[in-house]
């Protein structure tokens, strides 16, 4: 089939049925209008994900792979949209629950991660310096091991 | 239809394109795979249009199984350092939306508690403070807690910390400021500490058995993963003691409860983790909202699914809180499923989940004096934070959808057009109109950039419809699994409405189908219209529905493919086949 024909036939489905694409499966999830659609793809997605999560659980590269990059993409970000340093904190919390990390002060990774992410937001050395003011020794050398380290 | 091994093991850069059904999209779906992860744009109830990264196993099994519809794969030929780049932008683009998703949650809860505080209620709950008991159920091992952790901090530690945060809650009584979430935070930490000082132990509500009734005790390697953790955990109580983030007390209450679960199992020899549902959690009434038979199936490959957690989890790789957290998620999902089996309610959240069971606390008197002027002013807060996120992720049907934020989001990764197409081989138009439909993108991509391949994924009824072809000859087969009343591989559920025929694996006679599934669906309108004065219009919704995605047919076009309740992967195919032959044969309608 053609695009123009495949266009054609778009324009008289869009006619046709005036519904939303791209619609949120946790609508359907918190969405009382829709909970009969929602509950079994809600459900077996869940199971789905535990199985995904549990065959990959030997994988501890991996997880803590996916967990650093994480951490890296919300510094770099946080550096573009600002907000105190409480916000910051309580960000790499939010971020860390999602790979069901809570103390990720205990964590070397998380810190060199957010030296990365400040490196990926083109933090300079001085704004990095600024930034470790006050910070103590270990952490900060944590921060700028991952400023300075290769960007993978 | 088999994923090729190459796709698994190269670096893959694809353009997905998934096909319409009714329920969810009926215009199609579109993302963008990367290795294993595939990203796209979903519309949310609050009517934002936001970021969503899915694994692609779940991805697969949601769209091409639960939600039977053909993925299309166009797989790029770029670098890896390309591939690298596109999911760096598009991983940022999703943490600048948790940030704006952050502070609008946190502008919500100073709503809340600041309408609470000048009414004189109590404040809603505290997330992971009803995770310890009020009293104290355990003091044998709550002492035992405390004198370790003080072991590694010094005596006399947590009544220090104790002393510290109410000076802070004293000072943050007194203070004007907006934003409560200091507040909260002190509150959830002196609750951390009073379960610790006070030797208090973890709220047996909270407490799932691994396994349910009969599952088997602990064995020698999984007790001592377990007194490793509960090394670890005491180390990460001590570490929460004198650390200084803002939000220390919800992980140190999770991981008092958790050491205490832990304690609890060693101790009896029977494996106890937290319930890792928020209390926000959706309550699911099977007998309203799920066929019967499919939450048993469902429990019982959940009840695989655990058992294969525990063995991963408790298997002698070192345990950490991650890893526990799967644990929990997997005995407290296979509970609620069990109960749901039971005819009772269950509940569902989205995960990945961690145990958070909130408890209100009475606030310190007088706190906060001006709360209903602190009131007004969260409000217009919240107000405008909201307004900036609407303009930031507003959906709109043609020129903000999950094709045209796709498509934006991948060009914003490089810094002008002739870089994007030395990278991909061309451009991408979004917001042209029809270009903002899936599969019109999808079209677009295979034209214009450098495509190596396209990839064509069956639909779970597909899949099963061709093997059965195979297996019993192509008449046979087809005119029985073609019309829902002699289908083996689907059974009728509700959200698909009302049909008689599949129309998505024909063409030409597909007009013909569809004017019999128009007749049946408007034929069933009528009866549901008499109907409506007892079921509420149920029946009546069903089937205009049924009768609007017909309309589709007629014009060649296929929409509705049916749809599947539970994911036909059958980690336990023994239990499944026993669970199935013991489910009854009521369908609705």
């Amino acid at each position: 089939m053609t695009t123009t024909t495949r266009r054609a036939l778009a324009l008289a489905l869009a006619a046709s049925l005036p519904l939303a694409g791209c619609k949120a499966i946790s609508a359907s999830i918190t969405s009382p209008s829709d909970s009969i659609s929602g509950s079994f793809e809600a459900i077996g997605g869940s199971l789905k994900a535990i199985s995904t999560s549990s065959s990959g659980a030997g994988d501890g590269n991996a997880l803590d792979e996916s967990y650093r990059r994480d951490l890296r993409a919300y510094a770099a970000a946080f550096v573009e949209t600002g907000g105190t340093q409480g916000e910051f904190l309580r960000g790499i919390s939010r971020i860390a629950e999602g790979h069901g990390v809570t103390d990720w002060e205990s964590r070397p990774d998380t810190l060199r991660a957010i030296g990365q992410g400040l490196r990926d937001a083109s933090v300079s050395e001085a704004q990095l310096q600024q930034t470790l003011q006050g910070v103590d020794l270990a952490t900060a050398a944590r921060v700028r091991e991952g400023w300075l380290g290769p960007q993978s | 239809m088999q994923e090729s091994a190459s796709a698994a093991a190269e670096h893959v850069l694809a353009f997905v394109y998934v096909e319409s059904n009714v329920g969810g999209a009926s215009g199609g779906h579109a993302g963008l795979r990367i290795d294993d992860r595939v990203y796209h744009y979903q519309r949310f109830p609050d009517g934002t249009l936001r970021v969503v990264r899915d694994e692609w196993p779940r991805f697969r099994a949601v769209y091409g199984e639960l939600q039977n519809r053909p993925l299309h794969l166009a797989y790029l030929t770029v670098g890896p350092e390309v591939a690298e780049r596109v999911r760096e932008h598009l991983d940022r683009a999703w943490a600048g939306q948790e940030i704006a998703l952050g502070r609008i949650e946190r502008l919500q809860e100073d709503v809340s508690w600041s309408a609470a505080l000048a009414a004189g209620r109590l404040p809603p709950a505290l997330r992971g403070a009803g995770l310890l008991a009020p009293v104290p159920t355990d003091a044998v091992a709550g002492a035992r807690l405390r004198a370790a952790v003080e072991r590694a901090v010094g005596s006399g530690a947590v009544e220090a910390a104790l002393r510290r945060v109410e000076a802070r809650l004293d000072a943050l009584a007194r203070t004007r400021q907006l934003d409560l979430e200091p507040l909260r935070e002190a509150l959830q930490e002196r609750e951390s500490l009073r379960g610790l000082a006070e030797e208090r132990g973890v709220d047996p509500a909270v407490l799932v058995v691994v396994g349910g009734d009969g599952a088997p005790s602990l064995a020698p390697p999984e007790r001592a993963a377990l007194a490793a953790f509960a090394a670890r955990l005491e180390a990460t109580i001590a570490g929460l003691l004198v650390s200084e983030r803002p939000d220390r007390g919800f992980p140190l209450s999770l991981a008092i409860a958790r050491w205490h679960a832990v304690a609890r199992s060693l101790a009896s020899g029977r494996l106890v983790v937290l319930d890792p549902f928020p209390d926000d959690a959706r309550r699911v009434d099977p007998e309203r909202e799920l066929a019967p038979g499919s939450a048993a199936l469902l429990a019982a490959q959940a009840r695989a699914l655990e058992g294969e957690a525990r063995r991963v989890v408790l298997g002698g790789a070192p345990l950490d809180e991650s890893r526990f957290a799967w644990l929990e998620e997997a005995a407290g999902r296979r509970a609620e499923l069990e109960r749901a089996a039971a005819g009772l309610a269950m509940r569902e959240s989205p995960g990945p989940l961690l145990p958070s069971r909130g408890r209100s606390l009475a606030p310190p008197p007088a706190l906060r004096a001006d709360a209903a002027e602190l009131h007004v002013r969260a409000a217009a807060a919240l107000a405008a934070e909201q307004a900036e996120l609407e303009a930031r992720f507003d959906y709109r049907l043609l020129t903000r959808n999950c094709v045209t934020e796709l498509v934006r989001t991948l060009a914003g990764t490089f810094p002008d057009a002739a870089a994007e197409r030395a990278a991909l081989g061309g451009e991408l138009q979004a917001g042209e109109g029809l270009d903002s439909i899936p599969f019109v993108l999808f079209a677009q991509v295979q034209e214009r950039l450098r495509v190596a391949r396209v990839e064509d994924l069956s639909s779970h009824r597909g899949r099963e419809l061709a093997r059965l072809e195979r297996e019993e000859g192509y008449a046979r087969a087809y005119l029985r699994e073609a019309n829902v009343l002699t289908a083996t591989l689907y059974r009728p559920l509700e959200r698909d409405g009302a049909f008689l025929l599949f129309t998505d694996d024909v063409v030409w006679p597909r007009p013909l189908y569809g004017l019999v599934n128009l007749s049946y669906g408007l034929g069933s309108l009528a009866l549901g219209a008499l109907a409506a004065p007892f079921d509420g219009g149920r029946e009546a919704a069903w089937a205009a529905q049924g009768a609007l995605f017909s309309v589709p047919e007629l014009l060649f076009q296929n929409v509705r493919k049916g749809s599947y309740e539970v994911l036909p992967e059958e980690p336990d195919a023994a239990s499944l086949r026993s669970a199935s032959a013991r489910s009854s044969a009521r369908s609705w309608p």
